[in-house]
């Protein structure tokens, strides 16, 4: 299987946060949602794989290459961060003017089209764009010089639905080629839900788990029942658990459950909560 | 590389025309009135924005973002600096043909020899100010620009006051740069290059371990 990005064993450290081993891969074509509580260390990750913080340790892989020892990789490389980057007094023009001249396969038109699709105006400057309309800004430069991996850090966060949804929208389009691929990280998990083929889930700078959305979702499952019942339980069947004065409601791997329990659906964001808040069985150590 | 200049153009627009309109000013000033008096002040305000426009640029792209799209993007750190050190000698020599226009409106009062003294003046603090701008900020560009200014002309005023150093010593000073100014100046100007070459290693130094 050939990969559009590789983590291996990816670290940095900061005084009080530690990115910690971090290893995944993204098959190409595909769409990884990258979740995880603020502060988790989506964003940290994200900067060190496009170089904007140094990795203490570790090896990146986009599209094959380490872009830490060549730069041209990111000529096939999208970003678009939580935080708008375009000089504010620049309109969409302009941009495409300087766009032309830093990336080598910089299409004009591909430019145009994206505007026209957003409903951003030519001549407006950047200053007087509404978050939605920066973040469109962002997208449609990233996919306007034939990148193949786009990588995309918190873009759908405080965007209306109807904005969100047509940004989904886009990525799907994108990932019909099988070349393309999305790393997209937010903690919107219901965006990722629609999207993401695959689930990576970051907590403290740590990890817990990847894999295919929909394993992760058959994997995992909630049970509603009463303490007693939930300590009768394996503790590595229990993720995560919370108590309220209605009983237990427990994350559980579905797979280790005895046949006579009923055990729900569980959503990413059951997931996500569980696991960073649930409480543990005793004798369970981490996660 | 040109991608980088164009965008720097675009974002300086508003400060380049009031630069132009500003010296459209005094040049029109100077040149309808005659008065050379007013060529010194014409030329401070000249050196000073020729020294800062790229501590502008520079410290504009940190504020605004921009640091974090260009380092995400093919472009090294290495030319990203070495972009704004072609500006800064850019922006030195527009100012140059600029000075020289000022001079001649006002009836040719400063000297030609004069001219390179000023443009390695504009360099030199350019080479000053880049790193500090990155490392410390504009506000302390500004600091380091009025220490610059301020210090030697207040040691020089106070030595005077003082009878260390006497209006004939300062006399004789400047007529020893102006007599040797043939054999003084391509010494200066290797000299300020050196500087120049020195500040673009310590400000790629500085950018290249900046984390965005």
């Amino acid at each position: 299987m050939e990969y559009a990005l590789e983590l291996r064993g990816l670290r940095k450290n900061y005084h009080h946060f530690t990115l910690d081993n971090v290893s995944l891969s993204l098959p190409k074509g595909c769409i990884m949602g990258f979740i995880g509580e603020n502060g988790a260390g989506k964003s940290t990750t994200i900067k060190a794989m496009v170089g904007l913080i140094s990795k203490d340790g570790g090896e990146i892989r986009l599209l094959g290459q380490d872009p830490t020892l060549d730069r041209s990789v990111m000529e096939q490389v999208g970003l678009v961060l939580d935080s708008g980057f375009f000089p504010p007094e620049m309109n969409a023009k302009q941009l495409g003017v300087s766009m032309a001249r830093i990336y080598q396969r910089w299409d004009p038109e591909e430019f145009r089209r994206f505007l026209e699709r957003f409903q951003i105006a030519w001549e407006k400057k950047i200053k007087e764009y509404s978050r939605g309309m920066v973040m469109k800004l962002s997208l449609a430069v990233a996919l306007s010089h034939g990148a193949k991996l786009l990588l995309l850090d918190e873009a759908t966060s405080g965007l209306d639905p109807i904005v969100r949804d047509d940004i989904l929208d886009i990525l799907y389009d994108f990932i019909q080629d099988e070349e393309h691929s999305v790393f997209l990280s937010s903690h919107i998990t219901a965006d990722l839900e629609k999207i993401a083929d695959y689930i990576a889930f970051i907590h403290r700078g740590k990890l817990l788990m990847v894999g295919e959305k929909d394993d992760l979702l058959s994997s995992y499952g909630l049970l509603h029942c009463t303490r007693d019942q939930l300590e009768e339980l394996a503790p590595d069947t229990v993720a995560g658990y919370r108590t309220s004065e209605f009983g237990v409601t427990a994350l559980v791997k579905r797979y280790r459950m005895p046949g006579d329990y009923p055990v729900e659906n569980a959503s990413l964001d059951d997931i996500l909560l569980y696991c960073v808040k649930g409480k543990k069985l005793a004798s369970q150590e981490g996660f | 590389m040109l991608g980088l200049l164009y965008k720097d153009i675009y974002t300086a627009k508003k400060e380049l025309l009031l630069t132009l309109v500003m010296l459209a000013l005094f040049v029109g000033y100077n040149a309808i009135l005659g008065q050379a008096e007013m060529l010194g002040p014409t030329l401070g305000v000249m050196v000073s924005l020729g020294a800062m426009t790229p501590t502008y640029s520079l410290n504009y792209d940190k504020t605004c973002g921009w640091n974090k799209f260009v380092c995400a993007s093919p472009i090294s750190r290495t030319k990203v600096i070495l972009m704004k050190y072609l500006e800064g000698i850019l922006s030195s020599l527009v100012i140059g043909l600029l000075v020289v226009v000022c001079n001649l409106a006002a009836g040719s009062p400063m000297p030609s020899w004069a001219y390179p003294l000023l443009f390695c003046t504009i360099l030199f603090a350019q080479a000053i100010m880049m790193p500090v701008c990155l490392r410390l900020g504009q506000n302390m560009v500004v600091v380091v620009f009025l220490l610059m200014v301020f210090l030697p002309t207040g040691l020089l005023f106070s030595l005077n006051k003082a009878g260390i150093w006497t209006d004939e010593a300062i006399r004789a000073a400047f007529d020893f740069v102006e007599h040797h100014i043939s054999s003084l100046t391509p010494v200066l100007v290797l000299v300020v290059l050196a500087l120049y070459v020195l500040s673009f290693l310590v400000t790629r130094h500085i950018y290249r371990h900046m984390e965005f």
